[in-house]
Formats: structure tokens, sequence, C-alpha cells
């Protein structure tokens, strides 16, 4: 009997890869355009940064909360590397570094104010939604006060080069989220912390009883998600070529949908980081696929909405269905 | 392997001398004392109210006592925090459940090796191999490696008895650990405390189930109103009768109100065989007009459960609803209320009851918004307030006006404010459940003559409750609850003594 809940359980991204496939066949089919090595390219270069912003959105939706700064700490860190590198000549990897600390000092200032709030409602979710939605606009307001909403040019051509490195007609780009990818699934189902973040999101109560520091976890998850934010950034910095403040803008809405999408439950404590990953590819290729079949770009947002609908609807159920399973 | 293994039998682990807690306004500890012998089944009960859930939080950490003093293990102790109780061994498996369900077995029984890991990895396997010693030990047949969400109750229990022992727990308090399993799964889990403490744990079982304390106890402690009325009496001192009225046996305060006759007007109400989804026990009765009908049983009896279904809150499944003689089938809140009259006044007045951060005259008038508004749909303010004003000379509110905010006023003029909410909508049947609980003395005697005079305007009337000197008061006919069944009918003399022998009698020859 187990068995077969663990196999419905795995099915889940089996489902999903299925649609990918699908859609890819359909689209191949309908558009010769579509299966051509530019576009699989393309494909691929935004899945990479979709999906780092998505396993940003699913640590914390793991340990009980959201974050709604994903996309602002992503802006603020592109400004940032763009800057150093363009403005003060400071070498790549210097600039990376300092990139990623500021979107560290992020997360952490989130998870800080998230415990002193969360002390006084007691619902981390509710707490996280306020808080992240309040930094959010503080850091995107960082940014748009230094840069003006100007976008930053002259990055180093050695930097963008590297967004243009191809392996095997890969961009270099796409090979990066591999190593991304596995530290993260490492990191939430063999240490302590992605542990413990889990057993926080699944009770919070149970965990604190048991000697798991909500508090250390709660900074701990939001740093580890405001990193990701940061690579994910730095990554589309390289294809960008030039230090858009905007950058982030539109990450909110499939950084919720991907994880749900691929097995992620919203009440926390259970996570699929590989199913998150199949969610942003999904994602990617729909709004590929728009794009072939000529969707207008206004009506593209229409169809975000219906996706993030439907990919919570789909958690509903998946969740329920779990729940009645264990009734029978 | 598990508790202490030089523990002298005789032993005693955990020693309470005269401890009082005082909340504003009550006093719900007041001397305490309780001593526990290693290796014993301790039983801690009482009533709802007793005071044994304030007790239980002071020996494991969460709130600290006024006076008195607390040893464990011979050994002085002031806990702050429930992580201190837990370093001294003490543990509580609580009645909610404390469990991370998307996680294993394993790892549930093992948290804490979990939280003592950071960046450092987590072996799974090693965790499962581990974890098997305590899944072993509390009889929990399950593989280490499946998930939480996917065991029964029963067996989640079991996780938390061994997730305790494994925290190497001598100690563990359990809250009415029976409390949401079948018959079968309490009696294993009995088995399990048995084995377990014949192998040195020292367990303090809260519970209200008699049955249980003579299956289980070696010695047991009473508490009623706050107060030791039976400071660890061994158990073959005891037997049921003694125990069930050292339990309720508190001598009735105020006079009784006269007895009534009415089981002789027409039925309003007739149930025959209902259950719902959540109760499945089948269950009939007949309310009269203008009747005050008691349902006494202790928490978890099905009172509740069966009221609701009364309410529409969860629709019968089962069986049929005869009002006035006409069949009827109550599907929503809104329905029991708006169509056939039926209304629920909630025992948890601040969760279910009230708005409390909302004036007298809002919470009054917000069952009947519908029937107040004009013309336009709209509310005119005067006539909400003169409703309010209205309801408050009535049921006598004290409070400076009616817009006073409900979270300022007294426990008893809230519940004041429940019952003026509830009578707004004119209801025929009301069901009341605990209408006292939290109020004081004063206010007790004038919920009941408030009670007693709807009962004279012909409505009639469901009062459910734990206090067996106020059903006795108050209820024209008592029926008795237990386990989920009504297990007796009785017409009440309203004379204490006679009435409350029968009730006890009706509880345990069940």
């Amino acid at each position: 009997m187990n068995k077969i809940r663990l196999i419905i359980r795995k099915s889940d991204s089996v489902g999903i890869l299925t649609i990918v496939v699908f859609i890819c066949l359909v689209m191949s089919l309908l558009k010769p355009e579509f299966s051509t090595f530019v576009n699989i390219n393309v494909i691929a270069r935004s899945i990479s940064v979709m999906a780092i912003v998505a396993l940003a959105q699913m640590v914390i939706i793991g340990m009980g909360g959201m974050n709604l700064s994903v996309g602002a700490i992503g802006g603020l860190v592109c400004v940032t590397v763009g800057a150093l590198m363009a403005k003060m000549n400071i070498p790549i990897i210097i600039a990376v570094i300092a990139g990623l600390l500021v979107g560290l000092l992020c997360g952490f200032i989130n998870g800080l104010l998230i415990n002193r709030i969360h002390h006084f409602t007691n619902k981390l979710n509710v707490t996280s939604f306020l808080v992240t939605l309040a930094t959010g606009s503080l850091f995107t307001g960082i940014n748009l006060g230094m840069t003006r909403a100007v976008p930053i040019y002259g990055i180093p051509d050695s930097f963008v080069n590297i967004g243009r490195i191809t392996i095997g007609g890969i961009s270099l780009l796409v090979y990066l989220i591999i190593p991304v990818v596995l530290t993260v699934f490492l990191i939430m189902s063999k240490t302590g912390i992605g542990r413990q973040i889990l057993a926080v999101g699944g009770n919070s109560k149970a965990a604190e009883l048991s000697g798991i520091s909500v508090s250390r976890v709660t900074i701990f998850s939001n740093m580890i998600s405001a990193v990701l934010a940061g690579i994910a950034a730095i990554i589309f910095l390289t294809r960008l070529g030039s230090a858009q403040p905007t950058v982030g803008s539109e990450w909110l809405l499939f950084s919720f949908a991907a994880p749900l999408i691929g097995g992620t439950r919203l009440d926390g404590g259970q996570i699929n980081v590989f199913g998150t990953v199949l969610g942003a590819i999904l994602l990617a290729l729909v709004a590929n696929s728009m794009v072939h079949l000529q969707v207008s770009v206004y009506w593209v947002t229409f169809v975000h909405g219906i996706i993030i609908l439907a990919a919570v609807g789909f958690e509903r159920i998946r969740t329920i269905r779990s729940e009645e399973r264990k009734d029978e | 392997m598990i508790g202490n293994k030089d523990i002298k039998y005789n032993d005693i682990v955990l020693d309470l001398k005269n401890i009082s807690k005082s909340y504003p306004g009550v006093k719900a500890l007041n001397n305490v004392s309780l001593s526990m012998n290693a290796a014993k089944v301790h039983a801690l009960i009482g009533e709802n109210g007793a005071g044994k859930s304030t007790l239980i939080k002071i020996i494991s950490g969460v709130i600290g006592f006024d006076k008195g003093s607390m040893f464990v293990n011979s050994k002085q102790v002031s806990y702050s925090t429930p992580r201190e109780a837990f370093s001294d061994g003490i543990n509580v498996v609580h009645q909610e459940r404390n469990v991370v369900p998307t996680f294993t077995v394993g790892e549930n029984i093992l948290l804490e090796k979990i939280a003592d890991k950071f960046i450092g990895a987590v072996n799974l396997d090693q965790i499962y191999r581990e974890s098997q010693e305590y899944i072993d030990m509390v009889g929990l047949e399950a593989s280490p490696s499946s998930r939480v969400d996917d065991l029964s109750a029963a067996e989640i229990q079991l996780i938390e008895i061994a997730k305790a022992l494994s925290s190497k727990a001598n100690i563990l308090l359990l809250d009415e650990p029976t409390s949401s399993l079948s018959f079968h799964e309490a009696n294993a889990l009995l088995e399990t405390i048995k084995r377990l403490r014949d192998q040195g744990v020292s367990f303090l079982y809260v519970t209200h189930k008699l049955e249980e304390v003579f299956e289980i106890a070696n010695e047991v402690t009473v508490l009623r109103d706050g107060k030791n009325v039976g400071t660890s009496l061994p158990i073959e001192e005891l037997d049921r009768h003694k125990l069930a009225s050292l339990m309720v046996g508190r001598s009735q305060k105020g006079a009784s109100f006269p007895v009534r006759k009415t089981a002789t007007t027409e039925p309003v109400l007739k149930v025959k065989n209902i259950a719902s989804k959540i109760d499945c026990h089948r269950k009939s009765f007949v309310l009269h007009e203008g009747e005050i009908v008691g349902w006494y049983g202790l928490v978890g009896s099905g009172r509740t459960e069966l009221a609701r279904i009364l309410i529409g809150y969860d629709p019968a499944i089962e069986g049929e609803i005869l009002l006035n003689n006409k069949k009827i089938n109550i599907k929503s809140v809104s329905e029991a209320l708006n169509m056939h009259g039926i209304a629920y006044l909630s025992e948890s007045r601040k969760e279910e009851g009230l708005f409390l951060t909302k004036s007298i005259t809002l919470n009054v008038c917000s069952s009947i918004w519908s029937t107040i508004r004009n013309c336009c749909g709209l509310i005119n303010k005067r006539t909400e307030k003169q409703i309010a004003e209205g309801y408050a000379t009535q049921l006598g509110i004290k409070a400076p006006s009616v817009n006073q905010i409900v979270n300022s006023l007294s426990g008893g003029n809230q519940q004041k404010v429940s019952f003026a909410k509830t009578l707004a909508a004119e209801p025929n049947i009301l069901i009341i459940d605990e209408p006292t609980v939290g109020v004081d003395v004063g206010t007790k005697r004038q919920i009941h003559e408030l009670i007693l005079g709807l009962a004279h305007k012909n409505i009639s009337i469901i009062v459910i409750s734990s206090d067996m000197p106020e059903i006795v008061q108050l209820a024209d006919r008592i029926m008795v609850f237990s386990e989920g069944d009504i297990c007796g009918e009785i017409l009440n003399t309203k004379d204490y003594k006679t009435m409350s022998a029968q009730i006890i009698d009706k509880c345990l020859n069940k």
C-alpha cells in the first residue's frame, strides 16, 4: 500500500514530463521554427533563470512562508553587479561575489523582520507575506533611487561573453543550473538546515518543541532564497548585456506557479526540487509557444493568470487527494 | 535503555507541594499537591476546568506557579521554559498532534537529532535504523520510512510516545491520549503504556474516562475546582462510585428551581436515528414545547456532535428529523436558523460566538441584518441601537452603553450578549452549549433564570453541560451521554443527591 502511495507521489513529475513532451511535439508539428536549434537555445536560456527563481520561492514555501521580494532582490543584485563592473571597473568575480552578498543581506533583513513580527502574530505565512511585500518595495526603491531607473550600460565584454560560451551548441548558462539545482537538492534533502526548514513548514510548533530554532530557520531559508534570486539575476545579466533596473519585476507569478506545478505543498513542509525545475520548463515552453502562436503580448498576462490559478488548483487537488487516500 | 537504570521502585520522581496559580480574577490552582512514584501510572482526573491542564502546563514548564514547590527526582525545580523540563526528562504528549505530517516516521521520532545538525548531513538510513528501536518499543507497526500523514491518529500517538522515549524522557505526561482513538486502538495504547511502565517509565495520565483509570492507574489524584479532593490515592482503595463522586461531588449552590411538568405537551422536535459524517452513532430523542432538556456528559461524549447535526453544521446523512411533525432536512446553519428557527449558542463564545472587537449593538444585530434592513436594503443605525438596548435591558447587560466594545465586558456580560444575539433571531428551539463556562456565580444564577424565562415563553431549550449541579438545577429532563451514545434519560426531580447518583449510574453502566 505504501509503495502505491509512493508511486502516486512520484508520478506527479511523470505527469508534468508528459505535458512537456506533448507541448514540444504539438508545437514542432504546428510551427517548424519551434524545434530549431536557435529556438531551443532561447527556451533553455529562459529556463535557466526561471528555474532558479522558482527554487528561490520553493525554499520559502517549503518553510511555510512566501517571498514576494524575489524579484526586487534580483533587480537590486543585477544593478549592483552591473554598476560595480561598468562604473567602478571592479573585477568580474569580485563584483559577482559582492552582488551575492547584497542578496544575502536582503535575505537576512527579510528573515530578521519576519522573526520580529512573527513574534507578535504567530502566523508565519501572513507575516512573511507582509514583510516581503514591504521589503520588496524597499529593495526596488533603493534600486530605482540609485539608478533613477536608467539601465547601466558598458558591462565589460569579458562578462557578457560568458553568456555566449556554448558547449555542444548549448549555452553555458544552461549547464550552470545543473550544479545550482543539485546543490539546492542536497541542502534541502540531506543537510540539517534543509530538513529543519521543512520541519518548520510541516509543523512549526512540533519543530520548536523538538529544539529546532524557528527563528534561525526563518533567517537561513530567507538567505538561501535571496542568494538564489541573486544568482538568477546575475545569469540574466549575462544575457542582457546591460543592467536593467526592471530585472525581476515579472518573476513573482511564475516563482509561485513553477513550484506548485512541480509538487511543492502550498502549506509548507513538502517540496520537490526536480518537479519545480520541470514546472519552470513547462512555463518557459508555454511562454515561448505563445510567441510562436502569435498570441498578443497583452493577452500573455491573462494566460499567466490562468496558469497560476491552474497551478493552485492542481496543488490543492493533489493535497486533498492525498488526505482522502489516508481516510480509505 | 529507557528511564533510569538504577530506579528504586518506591522513589518519588515528581513531587508537587501546595502549588497555587492565579490568573487575573481566577484562582486556577489552590494548594495542589501530587507525588508520583517511579515506574507507576499516576492518573490525574477531574471535570473540565478542574485545573488539570494548568497543572500539566506547570509541570512541563509552559507556565510558572505563584506559590508552592516542585521537586523532580528529589531536586527542587522551577521551570521557565519547556526546554528546562525537557532536559530533566519530562515530556508531554499533547492532545493536539505535534508531528510534522510531511516527514517520515523515523524523522519525526528523531527530530531532535535533526535539530542538532545544521550544515552537517542528515543520514536518513541511520535515522531509520536508530528509530526502529523506539518503534518496536511502542509496538508501532509501521516502517520508519513511511510518511506520517499516511498513518492513523492512533499510530501518530505512538510516534509521539516513541519520540518522547527517544529523548530519554522518564516522566511522560499523557494528556487524554485516547480521546481521538477507537476502542481497540485505545486498548492497544494502554497495553503499550503498561509495558513501558514495567520497563521503568513513569506516567502522569490525564483523563476523564474512569474505565481507563481502573484499567491502568496505580495511583490517582483528583482535582475539583482547582483543589485537591484526593491526593495520590492508591487505586486499591477506590471504586468507581467513590471516584465519580470525588470528581463531581460538589454541593449544590443556590436554591433549585421548581420542578415543572412539560413532557405532556406536544413534541416540537422528534429525532430518529440520526448520524452525521463525523459522528456515526445513531441517536434518537424528542423535545417538547417549552421544555428544558439537559444533555449531560463529558467532553467528547457526543453532545456537541449531535447539536451540530441539528443546526446544520454537519448535516445528517442518516435518520430523520421531524419539526412539528413535518419531516425537515437541515442542510446549513443559515437554513436551521432562518427556516426552522433552531439556534445554537456556542460554548466558545470568544471564538465562535462573538465579534469581540465590535460593539454590543453590532453583535446583537449581526444575526438579523437581513430582517431589519429597510426597503433600499440599508440598515438603520437607530433601529439597530433600539433593538440592542431592548435586549440589554431585558437581559441586564451591564455596560455604559450599547456602543461598548464586547471585549471590554466581563465573561458573564459577554455571555449575555451572546444570548441577545441568538434571541434576536427569535428561535423556537435553542441549543445552549455550556451556558455558564467562565462566568461568576452571581451571573450564573442570572443566566439560569434567563433560560428558565425563555422556557416559560414556550421556547424549547437544550442545555449542554458537563456541570452536574447546573443540569440538575435547570433541566426538566436529563439525557446522559457517554462515549458517543445517549445512554439514559431521567426525569429530573431536582433533588441533587438522588439525581447525581442516577446520572453517575447511567454513565458507568453503559
